[in-house]
């Protein structure tokens, strides 16, 4: 009897040691139960329709009759699709000029208004009204603007300086930049947003220990201000890559992707291909391709804003 | 028994699970079957009828004369044309079809070749004073799957006094004509016609009709319009953009006046349902005295003119579980007065020839588009896969009229891509 007590005694030691060793067990448990409910929600939203819309790549779906194995065709096919090249490279167009411009001017903007300049607000207010402004909205007053007749905003400004009408959005050629110019303005104020928020949260002791050493404004722009926004800069530029490869409804509204696909982009062509030719096999290969490329391009942002984005 | 916290995280995980999938589950299969019994819920899909005033005159003025005192509500799901397809689409992957669909022309063959539209007894046209060039849209395979509603035409208005200014007595007879008079009466710094505020695919299948061709074989499955016409058509069209009687950078903006409007062309090919906002925007250039009317005229001396005719189609779903109920309800919209009601609100031509209403007798487009039914046709369509090429066409155009590709290449990149399509149908 004694010696069974004893065993149990000595069996129940190890258990003592473990209490010590499962808090922190007991803590990652915890923390698996909190992480649950977000994980099981990304993985049945978005985990779970990636992995089908990878599957379906390698098919040919119309969404009536069941898919088919198709091995690589879709992607053969986009190989030798100009089209799809086309929206590919209007992409690259579209954030390579259109992203750092609009970047350029929203720290211009955020550092103007970083200064407390009297209604300092009304132009907060006014440069953000196109981010939360309807995009069809927008595309109905840029129609107005680009109209190509005589009655187009733009063309009446050109012609009171006696310059010929132009196209723009009629024109291929004019097209893509003037889309580019709307996506512009119409990006302008959330990346000021948080330009300016970011600004107003740079310690003004480095300011001042600068002053102490004497330098000019300049150098304090690009010695202590930019290093500091490095970090929102990462955001913003992959925020803005991301928003420039989901670019739809401004060309949907706008321009249909033409003329003659001179503004098409990749969601446009993964719309018309999945909701207008019924080719859904199609349509996620394409998509696929799009989340590779935005993988890509978020890999060399990281590096080029310098590895960092905490 | 004690709970330990593995297990209670394991049961956790496992009814999350569950819940998620039930959930699932539950959003998919809510839109089967239907009654077939004495009652039920007719379910209806349209592009047209849009806004507050369209759905009054829709279900007030419409629907409600028809199911009211019946066992059967009705459900309305209101899109536009440029969502319908898509919606028709997913609605079919969806299983939730609805009963009585509207689509357009050119659509009856895709969808009834998939199974989504259903054949109509014929006897749905008896006592129907409508003519037979407008059913033509309405058949899939010889066999009626579809009613005309109503309907719109392409014709060509011009200003009379750019005309009488010019000394053109006569409109033109056939499109050689046509090119020289537009030289004639293009206005400074304007066009002879506005070809492109309309939908240039359009535009070009109607040119298509002009020199006797046609987008596709007799049973929609070989490319036609590579025979010649298609190209003499896009090349008419390069030839007054070369003329400068035509520009495609004129041409109106959406919500705006067109360029007729505006005194900026001469002639325009427009879309006959556009009178209602004619009459709004500029009630003084629609009159008799102001406008004068034709028809794109035939290619050849002596040949007929041509109406493109478009237009709202009324089908049925094949799986619907109300046939008999659809179908009376098919024939009610087409009975005068729902009808007017009906055309009253869309501004579009009735597609009954026997409503003498001011409605239409007043509407100096539509009135011309019912006296011109003889030369109407559809020529959109014609294919089971016209849904997947259309959407190709206007890209290949437009590299052409805007000087990317020659006629040529554009119209052998559609055949290429046109044949592609047919393929895999």
């Amino acid at each position: 009897m004694s010696t069974n007590t004893v065993d149990r005694q000595t069996q129940s030691a190890p258990p003592a040691r473990r209490r010590g060793a499962t808090l922190t067990q007991r803590q990652g448990r915890w923390g698996l139960l909190f992480a649950a409910p977000a994980t099981i929600h990304i993985a049945l939203w978005t985990g779970l329709p990636v992995v089908v819309s990878i599957i379906l790549s390698f098919t040919n779906y119309d969404m009536l009759n069941p898919p088919e194995f198709s091995g690589i065709d879709n992607y053969v096919t986009l190989a030798n699709d100009p089209v799809f090249w086309k929206a590919l490279g209007n992409n690259f167009i579209m954030a390579v000029v259109g992203i750092p411009i609009s970047m350029l001017i929203s720290l211009a903007l955020a550092v103007m208004l970083n200064q407390g300049l009297r209604g300092n607000s009304i132009f907060r207010t006014a440069v953000f009204l196109p981010h939360v402004t309807a995009t069809v909205a927008i595309a109905m007053i840029w129609l107005w603007i680009y109209s190509p007749g005589g009655n187009g905003l733009l063309n009446i400004v050109l012609g009171f300086f006696g310059l010929p009408n132009q196209a723009f959005l009629a024109s291929p050629s004019q097209a893509l930049p003037s889309v580019i110019l709307v996506t512009i303005w119409q990006g302008i104020g959330l990346k000021m947003m948080i330009y300016l928020a970011s600004l107003q949260g740079i310690d003004q002791q480095l300011y001042e220990a600068a002053d102490i050493d004497g330098a000019s404004a300049v150098q304090k722009f690009f010695r202590i201000t930019i290093p500091m926004l490095k970090p929102v800069t990462f955001f913003i530029l992959v925020t803005s890559i991301v928003g420039n490869f989901q670019t739809f409804d401004l060309i949907y509204n706008l321009t249909n992707g033409g003329p003659a696909n001179s503004t098409t982009v990749i969601t446009y062509q993964i719309y018309q291909t999945a909701f207008q030719q019924f080719r859904m096999g199609l349509a996620t290969a394409q998509s696929v391709v799009l989340l590779v490329v935005l993988v890509v391009l978020t890999i060399i942002s990281r590096k080029v804003t310098g590895g960092k984005d905490d | 028994m004690t709970l330990r916290r593995r297990d209670f995280l394991a049961a956790s995980g496992v009814s999350l699970s569950a819940l998620a999938l039930a959930a699932c589950s539950g959003s998919g299969s809510g839109g089967g079957g239907g009654n077939g019994g004495g009652g039920g819920e007719i379910s209806l899909l349209t592009p047209e009828f849009a806004g507050t005033t369209g759905k009054a005159a829709l279900e007030t003025g419409i629907l409600d004369g028809f199911f009211e005192g019946t066992d059967y509500s009705y459900k309305v799901d209101y899109t536009d044309w440029t969502k319908l397809n898509e919606k028709l689409s997913t609605s079919v992957a969806g299983g939730l079809v609805a009963d009585v669909i509207m689509p357009g022309a050119g659509w009856v063959e895709p969808f009834a070749h998939k199974g989504v539209l259903t054949e109509l007894p014929e006897s749905l046209l008896d006592g129907l004073p409508v003519n037979e060039n407008l059913l033509a849209q309405c058949r899939y395979e010889g066999k009626l799957h579809a009613l005309p509603y109503f309907v719109d035409g392409r014709i060509c208005i011009y200003n009379r006094a750019l005309f009488d200014a010019a000394g053109i007595a006569e409109v033109p007879t056939n499109l050689d004509d046509l090119r020289e008079a537009l030289k004639e009466v293009t206005p400074d710094g304007g066009v002879g016609i506005d070809l492109f505020s309309s939908n240039i695919r359009q535009t070009w299948s109607h040119l298509l009709g002009c020199y006797g061709g046609r987008l596709f074989n007799d049973d929609g499955t070989a490319v036609a319009f590579d025979d010649g016409s298609g190209l003499a058509a896009l090349q008419y069209m390069l030839d007054l953009v070369a003329d400068g009687t035509a520009n495609f950078d004129v041409k109106g903006a959406e919500g705006q006046p067109r360029p007729w409007q505006q005194g900026q062309a001469a002639v325009d090919l427009l879309n006959s349902s556009l009178w209602p906002s004619f009459t709004e925007q500029s009630p003084e250039l629609v009159t008799e005295d102001a406008m004068g009317m034709f028809l794109l005229p035939s290619a050849e001396a002596g040949g007929d003119p041509v109406m493109w005719t478009g237009g709202t189609l009324l089908t049925m779903s094949s799986r619907t579980q109300h046939a008999d109920k659809v179908q009376e309800l098919l024939s009610y919209m087409l009975e005068a007065e729902p009808l007017l009601t009906a055309v009253t609100e869309s501004g579009k031509v009735p597609a009954r020839t026997d409503i003498e209403d001011p409605v239409v007798t007043d509407n100096l487009m539509a009135q011309y588009t019912i006296d011109n039914f003889g030369y109407a046709t559809a020529f959109e369509g014609g294919s089971p896969a016209w849904m997947e090429i259309r959407g190709l066409v206007a890209p290949e155009l437009e590299a052409a009229v805007t000087g990317q590709k020659t006629a040529q290449q554009a119209i052998d990149a559609l055949t290429a891509a046109a044949q592609d399509a047919l393929s895999r149908v």
